[in-house]
């Protein structure tokens, strides 16, 4: 047996075989939506590997297609994309042609299986760029190493996408593959799972829900299974719900419900992708997508929040049913700000975040025991807290040493009480907040101060942004007037979830290793500093 | 510059008090008492609020009735 390679180019003839080839010759939206995403990344040309035995497929294949009755081929084929041909590079003496290949630009690779009701396996593709008034951020990306006839090609800043087969998974599968694989593919804290793998952890014990549909599971998966197969595959599963029995349009709904893209912003901040489940998007049918991404305006804050979602348009998602890197506006304001050909559409119109979503899960480590909003309502806490109960005589403490800080100093306590700081709040561990703080242009003596302190291996950072602070540069981070630090492996006393504040001229340090029985049982020490000037928040990169 | 006293581990191995350490952790800048406070001698105490405390029991609360939507809710 050969590995034939053919190569055609991308003009509209080729766009059209490329759309049979991921489509199984059928009508799909999904596969539209990839070969559009496949153009708009600039794809030229398009070489077929086949027969190429994928691992995913593989697995799938020995669990349900190899026991069928008809017969199912047991390898795929894999659709390489570049974006020039790469003819010429063929062509070349074997050593020569990996650099002719990289010049050729890689942008990524199908995986077609040999079934007619979901082709699109594993799918690795770069990040989509929206023009130059959005910034994507690619927060949930891998980087991917791919064999071309002895030549290795790196991907970097791709998150991986799948398609439902609709007898080993459905969206709940596809949806907790895409978000596992991205994972092991980054962080390898957890290991390798096809889909076959995932509805069997969720699957065990069975339940009568499961059973309802043959194979048990692929009629979908309830909240507790999905919750399941997180926690089996080696994740701490969080979990959250924004739908409320509080009156639709009520304060407390409408509060819910912004939360739900504050809170969804936070956990793809950290790195982490997170499956959004929309509970009424068909007949009491539910629907699972996976957000690896958001859309960043790249002026002004588009509304008024104390999260980063003040300046967030919208999530990238990857929907098993409608393709990868489409987009879910925050809310109907956002809508007329992005491409339509990549909002996600539900009878005619874009589902919204505000409207849609109902769930969240999130595969956070497992030595993380905090949840982002817990983090958040500390720092808030603190911050009001300080102000209103020593906020003056701080002041007078500083006027003593820095006279001319007095103007820096009260602007900050003006936006802690009008309620205007926005907070951009993300988990990393200790070793990369140290090494961002190492790199910010931020005052030598402060940085000594914060690296210098212990810290446990996952913490909560807290930027404390101001809503006027200036468009950020480039794809860099937007300036910041201060951090904090909050302990994610904190669960019991909320008293030792902050760790560290760093605000205008001053720097608070709370020291919860003190002799036991002390009350109350920490010391919080301020330093105050002559250096003020705000200073690049994190820009996280692979 | 600072020097060690000898380790004797039974056996193989031996530390020997001939080595000079240098203290490679970063220097602070010297802060002098008008620019430390304890924060307490000006009767802060950062505890979180009990209105925080709420907070935080609604939103896991919340969280929470994700348990009771697995009879309503499948996802497919």
């Amino acid at each position: 047996m050969l590995v034939n390679l053919m190569g055609f180019s991308l003009d509209p003839k080729g766009a059209g075989t490329l759309k049979s080839y991921v489509s199984a010759h059928q009508s799909s939206v999904s596969a539209d939506a990839l070969v559009d995403h496949v153009l708009s990344l600039g794809a030229g040309y398009a070489v077929i590997e086949e027969p190429y035995v994928d691992k995913d497929y593989s697995a799938d294949y020995l669990n349900f297609y190899a026991a069928a009755f008809r017969n199912y081929p047991r390898h795929t084929k894999r659709i390489h994309l570049f974006a020039k041909s790469v003819e010429p590079a063929l062509r070349l003496p074997m050593a020569e042609q990996q650099t002719a290949l990289e010049e050729a630009g890689y942008l990524g690779f199908v995986v077609v299986r040999p079934i007619a009701q979901g082709p699109i396996g594993r799918t690795i593709l770069k990040f989509p760029s929206l023009g130059p008034d959005l910034l994507v951020r690619s927060t949930v990306r891998a980087t991917f190493n791919v064999h071309l006839l002895g030549s290795r090609l790196e991907l970097t800043g791709a998150a991986p996408f799948i398609q439902q087969d609709e007898r080993l998974g459905s969206c709940a599968q596809a949806s907790i593959w895409m978000a596992a694989r991205q994972v092991h593919e980054r962080h390898g804290r957890t290991p390798w799972h096809s889909i076959a793998d995932i509805t069997a952890l969720a699957t065990t014990p069975t339940d009568a829900d499961l059973s309802q549909h043959l194979p048990a599971g692929s009629g979908g998966l309830n909240p507790i299974h999905i919750i399941r197969a997180l926690r089996a595959m080696g994740h701490q599963p969080l979990f959250d719900f924004f739908l409320t029995e509080s009156e639709s349009g009520s304060e407390d709904a409408v509060e819910v419900r912004r939360e739900a893209g504050r809170s969804i912003v936070r956990y793809l901040d950290s790195g982490l992708p997170v499956i959004v489940a929309l509970a009424d998007v068909g007949e009491k049918v539910g629907h699972a997508i996976t957000a690896v991404g958001y859309v960043e305006a790249r002026g002004a804050a588009c509304r008024a929040s104390h999260g980063y979602d003040a300046f967030v348009r919208a999530i990238v998602v990857h929907d098993d049913q409608r393709g990868p890197y489409r987009l879910m506006p925050l809310t109907h304001d956002d809508v007329g700000s992005l491409p339509k050909d990549r909002l996600l559409i539900y009878s005619d119109k874009p589902l919204t975040v505000e409207d849609a979503a109902s769930h969240i899960f999130v595969p956070l480590p497992s030595r993380v025991f905090l949840r982002a909003d817990r983090a958040d309502t500390v720092v808030r806490d603190f911050l009001e807290s300080y102000v209103e109960q020593v906020g003056g005589a701080m002041l007078l403490r500083i006027d003593g040493v820095v006279p001319d800080a007095a103007l820096a100093v009260k602007d900050f306590y003006a936006l802690v009480t009008s309620g205007r700081l926005i907070r951009r709040t993300y988990l990393t561990t200790a070793g990369r907040y140290r090494h961002h703080l190492a790199r910010a242009d931020l005052a030598e003596e402060i940085k000594t101060e914060l690296l210098v302190r212990r810290l446990p291996h996952f913490v909560w950072v807290t930027e404390l942004i101001s809503p006027d602070c200036p468009p950020p540069e480039g794809d860099d981070a937007r300036n910041i007037i201060g951090h904090m630090v909050v302990n994610a492996t904190s669960s019991t006393d909320s008293d030792f979830d902050l760790l560290m504040a760093h605000m205008p001229h001053v720097l608070v340090h709370r020291d919860i290793n003190v002799e036991i029985g002390a009350d109350p049982p920490f010391k919080e020490t301020a330093l105050i500093f002559e250096m003020h000037a705000p200073y690049r928040g994190r820009k996280r990169l692979d | 510059m600072s020097k060690l006293p000898t380790l004797r581990a039974p056996g193989f191995s031996q530390m020997t008090d001939n080595v000079e350490f240098q203290d490679l952790t970063p220097a602070r800048e010297h802060i002098d008492d008008s620019r430390e406070v304890n924060l307490r001698d000006l009767g802060f105490v950062g505890r979180v609020s009990d209105e925080a405390l709420e907070e935080i029991r609604r939103n896991e609360s919340r969280a929470n009735l994700v348990v009771r939507t697995a009879a309503t809710f499948a996802f497919r």
